[in-house]
């Protein structure tokens, strides 16, 4: 199972309210322990790259899921997603797109860089708890990461 | 070849000529050698006569003497009496007439001491007469001694006359051979003459005859051109000498410059520039041009008589002989005024459709980042509202009065109204901007989805599904479901009273074009309403009575159109409704 990596996901948000709702229905489904989450685009690389508040995060453990939004601060999540993909050790890390629009073009530049998923937050609170629960059950059950160490060797 | 032809006449003349002077030449030496040799043969037969008369005049002065010495009567002597006269006159005719230093002159000397010694024996025998001494003059004939000598001298004579008789044959042959060559030659030199001359003559014949043809064939073509001209009224047809003086003028030129042609014949073509081109040299320069590029089209302001101004076209070309000297312009002229005004109004509309095109790339650009931002910004907030009202609930709904729980609903409520308001808007604009992709498919399968989709949300109402088998259409297959997933949810919504609800989708033929409907016998709206029906946010039915956004056939609408198509109704109140749309052409 997932009980050996330190963190099982890495929430990249911003806004706080949107934060505070997140994290919400993600503890509310009781399928997520260790949450980290990083509040610009900067900080996501910083924690990748163990940098800044993360430099003695160690290096060789990655999250089973990234919740990456698109609008941030500093880095927008498309860079944050290019650095990503352009590294061999952080290329398999599985990364959701989580944001409020689905514009046609976001949907495919977001594919175009290899996002393993793309969601729209619903307006609707209910609905939206219940796609998080799902994400959570789907990625963090139901798939299998890819093994621990190996991720740069394809 | 009218260079050869030319070259040919001249050189069959010149070759005539001097093969007619040397004939010339050479027939004036011969006759100059001919009056020479009749000059010899005239001396050579005074200088045979000479010799004649000296023999004879020997003989009679011979026979007088021996008659006087026989009959002793002295009118025998009158020969010899003449003789002694004579002789030195004809022997200095002959000196004369006989070339110093020659054999002639010789032979001349020895017959002159001949002569005087036969004078001397003659004149001894006559004085030995005289003296009686008869028998001493008889001795004296006997002797022999005068006939010898008179023998030599006949001897001599004729030796001479042989020797002069052979010098004149000799003049005579020569003269006769070069009389003959001379001939020969005048023939002969008239002969070639005369095929030069007529080789020259028949050149010039043919050049002639062919000027002529050519002549006639030029006069017909002009004729013909001139006809053709005159026969153009829009065109003005006029022909420049080199110096862009008019030479002619067409009734079309009349008629688009005002012109008559004794107006301006032999005038400068500048007039018809207007008098800044003139003055600042451009006819001269159009001249130039067209002399070197031999054609020049141009286009610009030309004056009429009248002072009135017109955009002329015109297209002039040099005109060259055969060889190549500039004879003058032709000038086709035409006015263009109207077109260039079409021209310049197409212009100008292109620019401003132009301008609007880039103003609506501009807006465009514009609305896709307002939409962009409203699509993430907007909705935001929206979340959050209904978000913490949710948790508001969940966490604290038992404490919460039952008042405050209803308000939070409504909250909630209003939340995702709003998001959905958004999230059409959003996609209304979407369709505005995208391009649509065609293909073929088949609308029963989109409609049979659709359908599918509804049937799980109508909560076991009895709704009576007709659906009529659909064409295959050209669409963007996205789009027409979102078409017929906003008809078909607008009709069961708008059935919800019917028990059963009955639906149709079918084709109908409208105009001879297959038309799609889809019929229900809801609630149906009065037809004044009509014109509303796809306008954005306009609706006919309280929210109470029927939820929407008054979003959805103002979607269709912008579907249908984006395909070339044309979407319509036809309802009445309480009755249901059709709606019906074509797909362009």
């Amino acid at each position: 199972m997932t009980k050996d990596r330190e963190t099982e996901i890495l929430l990249v948000e911003d806004n706080s309210d949107d934060l505070e709702l997140t994290l919400h229905a993600l503890r509310s489904n009781k399928v997520v322990n260790k949450i980290e989450v990083a509040r610009d685009g900067e900080e996501a690389l910083d924690f990748f790259f163990c940098r800044g508040r993360f430099a003695d995060r160690p290096r060789n453990v990655q999250p089973n899921l990234v919740l990456l939004d698109l609008k941030l601060p500093k880095l927008g999540g498309f860079e944050v997603l290019r650095e990503l993909r352009k590294d061999l050790f952080l290329r398999t890390v599985p990364v959701v797109i989580l944001t409020s629009s689905k514009e046609e073009r976001d949907l495919v530049t977001g594919y175009q860089l290899g996002v393993n998923s793309y969601i729209q937050k619903p307006v609707d609170f209910k609905q939206f708890r219940d796609t998080v629960r799902q994400l959570g059950l789907y990625w963090l059950v139901v798939n299998e990461p890819p093994p621990l160490g190996a991720q740069g060797a394809i | 070849m009218k260079w050869s032809l030319n070259w040919r006449v001249t050189a069959g003349f010149a070759a005539a000529l001097v093969v007619l002077g040397v004939a010339e030449v050479i027939s004036y030496q011969s006759t100059n050698h001919l009056v020479r040799t009749s000059h010899q043969v005239a001396h050579t037969r005074q200088v045979l006569e000479s010799l004649d008369e000296i023999l004879v005049t020997m003989d009679a002065v011979e026979i007088g003497q021996r008659g006087y010495l026989l009959t002793g009567k002295e009118v025998y002597l009158q020969p010899y009496e003449d003789a002694k006269d004579r002789l030195p006159k004809v022997l200095t005719t002959l000196d004369e007439l006989t070339p110093y230093d020659s054999d002639r002159q010789r032979n001349l000397e020895k017959l002159t001491s001949l002569i005087i010694q036969k004078q001397q024996e003659l004149a001894a025998g006559i004085a030995m007469k005289r003296a009686n001494k008869t028998d001493e003059a008889s001795w004296l004939i006997m002797s022999g001694l005068g006939k010898k000598e008179m023998d030599d001298i006949r001897a001599l004579i004729a030796r001479m006359r042989k020797s002069e008789e052979a010098r004149m044959a000799t003049r005579i042959a020569l003269w006769e051979a070069g009389a003959r060559r001379t001939a020969h030659v005048v023939i002969l030199g008239v002969a070639v003459a005369s095929i030069f001359l007529l080789t020259a003559i028949l050149a010039l014949n043919s050049e002639t005859s062919e000027r002529s043809r050519a002549e006639n064939a030029l006069r017909k073509s002009q004729t013909r051109t001139k006809m053709l001209a005159d026969s153009i009224p829009d065109y003005a047809i006029l022909m420049l000498d080199i110096e862009g003086r008019v030479l002619s003028w067409s009734p079309g030129a009349r008629k688009i410059l005002g012109y008559k042609q004794e107006e301006v014949l032999g005038q400068s073509y500048s007039r018809f520039f207007p008098p800044g081109d003139a003055s600042a040299g451009v006819p001269n320069q159009e001249l130039e041009k067209v002399t070197v590029n031999g054609r020049v089209e141009t286009e610009g302001w030309r004056v009429r008589k009248d002072g009135s101004r017109f955009w002329s076209n015109s297209v002039m070309v040099a005109i060259r002989d055969d060889e190549g000297q500039l004879q003058g312009f032709s000038k086709v002229m035409r006015d263009v005024t109207e077109q260039k005004a079409a021209q310049e109004k197409i212009e100008k509309l292109n620019q401003d459709l132009e301008q609007r095109a880039s103003d609506l790339e501009a807006a465009n650009k514009e609305l896709e980042a307002f939409t962009y931002s409203v699509s993430h910004d907007l909705r935001a907030p929206l979340r959050h509202i209904d978000g913490f009202s949710q948790l508001l609930v969940d966490e604290h709904g038992p404490q919460l009065p039952a008042e405050v729980r209803r308000y939070l609903d409504r909250i909630q409520n209003g939340a995702r109204q709003m998001g959905q308001l958004v999230d059409e808007l959003l996609n209304l604009s979407r369709i505005g901007r995208r391009e649509i992709g065609l293909q073929v498919t088949g609308l029963d399968s989109v409609v049979g989805q659709v359908v599918s989709e509804l049937k799980m949300e109508i909560d076991g109402r009895k709704v009576d599904w007709k659906i009529a088998s659909l064409p295959y259409v050209e669409c963007d297959p996205t789009l027409m479901r979102q078409v017929f997933a906003n008809l078909l949810s607008n009709a069961v919504k708008y059935t919800r009273p019917r028990d059963p609800a009955i639906i149709e989708v079918g084709t109908v033929q409208e105009n001879g074009a297959p038309a799609i409907f889809v019929r229900d016998n809801g609630v149906g709206f009065s037809m004044k309403y009509a014109d509303k029906l796809f306008g954005v946010f306009q609706r006919l039915h309280r929210a109470e009575d029927f939820e929407g956004t008054g979003i959805g056939l103002a979607t269709v609408q912008r579907i249908i159109h984006k395909h070339g198509g044309r979407i319509w109704a036809e309802a009445e109140l309480d009755k249901g409704a059709t709606f019906y749309f074509t797909l362009g052409s």
